[in-house]
């Protein structure tokens, strides 16, 4: 397989090593400082008076990137208008280089039965199809999206836990002719391609090979368990061995251009731990020689 | 096991229209089996039940951490798993926690103290006497605030 031409690799893409902030992280990112590269908050978490944490982050330079998880842009229905604008007015407030959402469903609508409502909100991100129809909505949604932020946009590739019956494309093929067909960046998320090669089959080495890596704004990693044989993103544990490999395959293939990586952790959060896991995806982003 | 491809466009209807159509239903289909811990149609059965049980999982946590207290009754998670099931959430957390005491409280005395106390918090009610920890206490709202007073308190515990 060619390599990959580096060169056409964004020189505006997030770089180093970030962790998402939790109020529980607070203290470890402010005293990281500059050193962070980057950092997220959850954009339906974003106030009118953002956390102190996250002021002195902004007045050290750092990036804070709203990321968004409500819009469900893969879902049959239009973006939401009123999500859109608190999107947009996280983006402003944050001064933010750019937004992020996914590549999921998260509500559905349809006829009520006596089993289900006509609207079923998921409570979580869904993968959906990987087909051209679904695609061609994808496309529109993330178009009507794209238009309404003040900023670029980028989709993060969702943990697929069970594969569609439908499915007629890879995620790389996805991926890339969303990118293609929108201009879209794209969160490249490690953890989540490790999930779906586990649960659905799959080379991630190969996909990450294939990805659109020149629309790659930035890198997701996290930790997970095997629940019930299958392994989860729970964002809980310690980051695996296999997605450390991940990241040296990545940093192999893009070089001095590798985008940074976010680490993210939500639940059984022990700073330290934490610090420590930033340290090692650090020391393994670094160049050889 | 084979899906039907999606329906031939009608004349004049763009693509994306079709999709859409498609599109909704069918995920609107799936969504339900997998809240409701079926299998949907074409899909492999044992990764979509772990995947309905982490959406309903989901759905725990953010109900437990709406009242941290549900936590502390053993087999609250389980039977939180079971209501879920039968009630696939049509709104917010905070609706979820109501409802759920609402069904667990005919059979579950802790879930009667439970939705007492949430009835103040959420001021549906203005007082409440609630049992726990052996004893009786007095949970009362006013505005914005909740006031708590120990009614009784046995002099033993039972180890």
């Amino acid at each position: 397989m060619a390599a990959p031409d580096v060169s056409s690799l964004r020189s505006d893409a997030l770089h180093g090593v970030g962790i998402g902030w939790r109020p529980e992280l607070a203290d470890l990112l402010v005293e990281l400082g500059p050193e962070l590269g980057f950092t997220e908050m959850i954009a339906e978490t974003v106030r009118p008076h953002l956390p102190t944490s996250v002021e002195v982050l902004l007045r050290h330079e750092v990036p804070v990137v709203p990321h968004g998880v409500s819009l469900g842009l893969a879902g049959a229905q239009r973006p939401d208008p009123a999500r859109l604008k608190l999107l947009a007015e996280a983006a402003v407030q944050l001064k933010a280089p750019l937004v992020s959402e996914h590549v999921a469903f998260v509500r559905t609508t349809g006829s009520a039965t006596a089993l289900h409502p006509g609207v079923l909100e998921a409570g979580h991100l869904v993968p959906g199809p990987r087909t051209r129809d679904s695609l061609a909505v994808l496309v529109e949604n993330v178009c009507e999206a794209m238009a309404a932020l003040p900023c670029p946009l980028a989709l993060e590739n969702p943990a697929r836990t069970m594969a569609w019956p439908e499915d007629t494309m890879d995620e790389a093929q996805f991926l890339g002719e969303l990118a293609e067909r929108t201009g879209c960046l794209l969160v490249l998320d490690l953890a989540n391609l490790y999930v779906s090669s586990q649960a659905c089959g799959g080379d991630p080495f190969d996909l990450v090979a294939r990805m659109p890596l020149e629309q790659v704004a930035y890198v997701h990693v996290a930790g997970g368990a095997v629940h019930d044989g299958v392994y989860l993103d729970t964002h809980a544990h310690p980051i695996p061995p296999a997605v450390f490999d991940l990241i040296t395959h990545l940093r192999d293939l893009t070089g001095a251009c590798m985008p940074g990586i976010l680490i993210e952790r939500d639940d059984h959060i022990v700073v330290e731990e934490v610090r420590e896991e930033w340290q090692s995806v650090r020391q393994c982003c670094a160049l050889q020689g | 096991m084979a899906v039907s491809t999606p329906v031939l466009r009608p004349a004049g209807v763009t693509a994306s229209v079709a999709a859409r159509a498609w599109l909704g239903a069918r995920q609107h289909d799936v969504l339900a089996a997998l809240l409701t811990g079926l299998t949907p149609d074409g899909f492999e059965p044992h990764s979509t039940r772990v995947t309905g049980g982490v959406l309903r999982r989901k759905r725990w946590l953010r109900v437990a951490a709406a009242l941290p207290e549900l936590r502390t009754h053993e087999g609250a998670d389980r039977l939180f798993d079971v209501w879920a099931r039968q009630h696939p959430s049509p709104g917010c957390g905070h609706s979820d926690l109501g409802d759920f005491l609402d069904w667990a409280s005919s059979g579950h005395a802790w879930a009667r103290t439970l939705l007492r106390r949430q009835q103040v918090d959420d001021a549906q009610r203005a007082v409440a006497v609630v049992a726990e920890n052996g004893g009786w206490t007095l949970v009362l709202g006013l505005g914005d605030v909740v006031y708590e007073l120990p009614l009784w308190r046995p002099l033993w515990r039972r180890r």
